[in-house]
């Protein structure tokens, strides 16, 4: 700009910029500093520092009266928030994560999902969830784009998914696109933090775990980073602990409940991820899981006089998961997106278990009169039961996805992949059971039944097509997610192959967004939506020739889902949204274990059908003032058939009709936070038992004679109207957080306490009296699930 | 809500001689003052023949808060005699520390990182608005040369939390009060709660601003770094 006054300060000479806005200014050679001012009516006078006499300096000058004034975000970013679709996902955001994950004795990003509509309650341990009605393993959780086949630990009672490396978590629960397949009720999509923006760590100790996260720059530029962690959780300590307080309060559940632990809990998981982001178009990353976790337990009853038939049990659970996979995402061209994936698991699994009954008991006087010919007073029992199994899983799989923007809004995706598995099972064992003769005497026996699950090394190759067609109507007004897939399964094992079916599976979500606000509804938008889904039954990896299933009668499980919904905006920063929905299932695998002599035949089918419908709606605060959270609200029906099992329609065994979820964060102060997880579910379905009644049965002492000993069973029936108990845990975290003065290191020490009204409601509820003795035929009071006293954790953290 | 209504001119292109540094010897000092909380001073220590001179290159800011902090480095001038006791310095003024350009900057906002090019940007804009607001308080009377805390201001800046906090809301501010007492730039950043942040999530970065022309009266001390 031509006359701008430049006065350097020192001198007070004043020069003026001509016609292309440039000057020359001259300075003594001993000068290594200078000050200058540039003036010009109209613009903020800038004064200017110079330190480098041999390079051009450009000067900004602001017009008079206007500060620059870019707001820095005052809430984290909504991440994943263009990724959510009503009638399709939930995008759970990093507040919630960080609230309802980081609580309980396990962080977990699952405890996250558990509260979000559409999931029926699965306790505080229960990582399997039913979604809508089908079965907990219907649910597919991915990684970055990986299938993880077995994402959890101590058998289900946790997941994988540790939070602190967890970016987003999308929860599909409705018609979500055929990009995305075998998952017959939901898809939980884990993404990770990208490790390109720098150094960070971080590290919690609380009372049964350490982890420690590190990420770190591995270039000037931020292009490319490693992220990579370690969780140890151990209860040893804990449970000491708590025998500890059992012992010295004489609370005997409590030291009974930790003391029969021989074992104790554990996991160890490991991290890594790498990402190298050289240009906005290109990215590779790199991803590597490897978790251990078990338990032992053990109950040693044998002696005790106390006991006339004692009992022993020895049981050892081991889980090992590894998993490495790799990606690129490029733009070839402008309208081209491209992404590839391979990837390798592993997982072990084993299982140890030993039983034992042992002692002596007198006959009683009615046992006596009923048989009035038994040889001696009393009798001698030893059984043993002795169970192992190891299953050993290897797969490979890879994805190509191409997206190809045909115009601005209107995108072409199509794709394919394969899975390969390699599956090994070996295991042998026997347990005692009562059986049920067949005609003419129906005769009840006790008896050991040789267990030997098919050992074979089998192969299961998946492949799927698809072609998807996303397009966005009138700006926005109208959006269509439209596909088809295809999906193919060829099981091979020695000298057996099976083939299922292509697999075709269509799918439409039409999502119509009006620009209308209803009073203080603001934002509306509607949607309709049905597809085919389908997966593979877990149990297929370990068919073998003897089951005699033929070629192409294999079957994946299918639903044929349909929903509707409605989302809308309300004051005060919340949302709410509520969808309605209709199952059609079918075509599901269950067994039948049919028990002649001393062997159980296991008989397959693919007949099942089931229907599911309901609605659920959530109520979500974003991050603001005192108070945000999320409300949900869940309601389920659903029945299923299986044919040749009973063939009469059934609540199947995950059902509740109600789950209610309410998460609070209660903000005082910037530093402190209360936060509060209160669920509410209606029970799962409960047999009614029968009339208990005695017999004789062949049993054999520890020498090997034959005795003949009391005994008592009841048969229990399947019930349309008994449910277990309700379940009402309420979990308290109180956490207190700020930085070291002057540092950039912040700290964090919390309480928490979970399922507080524990003690409350195990007190008042009705116990369970399905439990009975055998050998006496007394009722036995059976606690309700879970533990009876709530779980305390404390913890302490630190992170850069 | 964005500020947006800056326009950036580019319009000078200096050209310099080159010429020779001066300095009899290299030797970078930094140091802190108790009344500059959370930032350091670089300088060039340049011993004469009667008393040594320090040149200040360098001025580091840093405020942290419950929920993150901001940092940022800037080219900075001014001239002080400097005697040294052990780790204590006696300082004595010649030219005044003047902050200059931003050499880098970055914030963290709960687990949210700004670095590199966006968080020197968004330092840079903390700070010029953190620097008016200066300006303005400055013009208070009432208010006390020297800050030890940033709340002594709030009164002032931000009575609306003397009303308490609504339980679902962030701060309603009010914009009467707003238009009497600030001038016309600072409207919107304050009705949008911008400078309210921007106190509260860098209260000694504040205190450093307002203290700086008066840190040195008297013969302050500091400590070396």
């Amino acid at each position: 700009m031509e006359g701008v006054k430049i006065t350097e300060i020192n001198s007070g000479l004043q020069y003026f910029t001509d016609f292309n806005g440039q000057v020359v200014l001259e300075f003594d050679r001993d000068i290594n500093r200078a000050v200058i001012i540039a003036e010009l009516i109209g613009y903020e006078p800038r004064k200017q520092l110079v330190t480098n006499f041999n390079e051009t300096l450009t000067i900004e000058l602001l017009m008079e009266g206007i500060l620059e004034g870019e707001e820095l975000v005052i809430e984290a970013e909504q991440i994943g928030e263009t990724d959510e679709e009503i009638g399709i996902s939930t995008v759970i955001e990093r507040e919630i994560i960080e609230s309802a994950s980081k609580m309980g004795i396990i962080e977990d990003v699952v405890n996250a999902v558990k509260i979000l509509p559409g999931v029926s309650y699965s306790g505080n341990f229960g990582a399997y969830m039913s979604v809508r009605g089908s079965d907990p393993n219907g649910l597919t959780a991915v990684m970055d784009g990986f299938v993880t086949k077995y994402p959890n630990h101590w058998g289900g009672a946790f997941s994988i998914f540790n939070p602190n490396i967890v970016e987003s978590i999308k929860f599909s629960p409705g018609i979500f696109s055929v990009k995305n397949g075998q998952a017959t009720s939901a898809l939980l999509e884990v993404k990770t933090i990208d490790p390109t923006d720098g150094l960070k760590y971080s590290g919690v100790l609380s009372t049964s775990t350490l982890e420690a996260f590190g990420q770190f720059p591995l270039d000037k530029d931020n292009k490319l980073g490693i992220l990579t962690g370690f969780r140890f959780t151990n209860y040893e300590l804990a449970m000491n602990l708590v025998k500890s307080v059992g012992d010295g309060l004489n609370i005997k559940e409590l030291s009974a409940t930790v003391g029969n632990i021989s074992k104790a809990p554990y996991i160890y998981d490991f991290y890594l991820k790498s990402q190298y982001n050289p240009s906005q178009s290109f990215k590779w990353y790199l991803n590597g899981f490897w978790g251990n976790d078990g338990v032992g337990i053990k109950n040693i009853e044998l002696g005790d006089k106390t006991k006339e038939i004692a009992n022993g049990f020895n049981f050892f659970y081991l889980n090992s998961d590894f998993f490495i996979s790799t990606g690129i995402s490029m733009l070839p061209t402008e309208k081209l997106h491209l992404n590839f994936l391979m990837g390798y698991e592993n997982w072990e699994n084993k299982m140890d278990a030993n039983f034992t009954e042992e002692g002596y008991r007198a006959y009683s006087d009615s046992f006596k009169k009923q048989y009035p010919s038994l040889p001696s007073e009393g009798f001698s029992i030893f059984t043993k039961t002795s169970y192992t199994q190891n299953t050993a899983k290897q797969g490979i799989q890879g994805r190509l996805d191409l997206d190809y923007s045909l115009t601005n809004s209107i995108y072409l995706q199509f794709g394919g992949g394969s899975s390969l598995d390699f599956t090994g099972n070996t295991g042998a064992g026997n347990f005692w059971t009562i059986t049920q003769g067949g005609p003419p005497l129906y005769k009840t026996e006790y008896k050991s039944i040789e267990f030997k699950p098919s050992s074979s090394d089998s192969r299961t190759l998946t492949s799927f097509l698809y072609v998807n067609l996303n397009s966005s109507l009138l700006e926005n007004l109208v959006k269509i997610d439209s596909g088809i897939r295809v999906d193919h399964s060829l099981f091979m094992a020695d000298n057996y192959t099976l083939n299922t079916y292509p697999e075709i599976s269509p799918r439409i979500n039409v999502t119509y967004s009006p620009n209308i606000s209803w009073g203080i509804l603001k934002n509306n938008s509607f949607s309709i939506g049905t597809g085919l889904f389908n997966k593979n039954p877990f149990e297929s990896e370990s068919f073998s020739k003897d089951l005699g299933i033929k070629d192409f009668e294999m079957k994946s499980e299918k639903s044929f889902t349909n929903v509707v919904g409605w989302q809308t905006y309300l004051p005060l920063d919340m949302k709410f949204k509520i969808e309605g929905y209709y199952k059609y299932i079918y075509d599901i695998f269950y067994s039948v274990n049919n028990s002649s002599g001393s062997e159980v035949k296991r008989e397959l089918y693919f007949d099942g059908v089931g229907h599911a419908a309901g609605g659920d709606l959530m109520l979500d605060k974003k991050s603001s003032g005192l108070i945000d959270g999320l409300f949900s609200y869940t309601f389920i029906y659903a029945r299923y058939l299986k044919p040749n099992a009973g063939n009469s329609w059934y609540y199947p065994g995950f059902h509740r009709f109600n789950s209610l979820n309410l998460l609070l964060n209660i903000k005082p102060t910037q530093s402190f936070t209360i936060t509060s997880k209160l669920a509410f579910a209606t029970g799962t379905p409960s047999s009614e038992p029968g009339e208990i009644t005695s017999f004789q049965a062949e049993v054999k002492d520890k020498d090997g004679n034959s005795q003949i000993a009391e005994m008592y069973t009841r048969s229990s029936y399947y019930s349309d109207t008994l449910r277990s108990n309700i379940s009402l845990p309420l979990d308290i975290k109180v956490s207190y957080h700020n930085y070291f003065k002057n540092s950039k290191y912040q700290w964090e020490a919390y309480l928490a306490i979970q399922d507080i009204l524990s003690p409350l409601l195990s007190s008042i509820l009705p116990r369970s009296s399905t439990q009975f003795s055998k050998w006496s035929g007394e009722i036995q009071e059976a606690p309700s699930s879970g533990f009876s006293f709530p779980i305390i954790t404390v913890g302490f953290s630190m992170s850069f | 809500m964005k500020f947006k209504n800056c326009i950036y001119y580019a319009i000078i292109l200096l050209l310099f001689q080159s010429c020779e540094t001066k300095n009899s010897k290299d030797n970078l000092l930094t140091f802190t003052v108790k009344s500059l909380p959370g930032t350091e001073i670089t300088g060039i220590v340049d011993s004469g023949e009667d008393r040594d001179i320090v040149y200040v290159t360098r001025i580091r800011l840093f405020s942290n808060w419950a929920n993150g902090w901001t940092e940022g480095s800037f080219e900075a001038s001014g001239k002080y005699y400097i005697e040294t006791f052990g780790s204590e310095i006696n300082l004595t003024e010649i030219d005044p520390i003047e902050i200059w350009d931003i050499n880098s900057g970055e914030i963290r906002y709960f687990d949210k990182y700004y670095r590199n090019d966006d968080g020197e940007w968004k330092v840079k804009n903390r700070i010029d608005r953190l620097r008016e607001v200066v300006s303005i308080l400055k013009k208070n009377s009432d208010l006390p040369e020297k800050m030890e805390k940033s709340s002594e201001v709030y009164s002032y800046l931000f009575p609306e939390l003397d009303e308490g906090r609504n339980l679902f809301k962030d701060i309603k501010w009010n914009e009467e009060y707003t238009k009497e007492t600030f001038p016309e730039n600072i409207w919107e950043l304050r009705d949008s709660g911008t400078i309210y942040r921007d106190v509260t999530e860098s209260p000694d970065i504040l205190v450093t601003l307002y203290n700086l022309d008066s840190f040195i009266k008297d013969n302050k001390t500091g400590r070396k770094k």
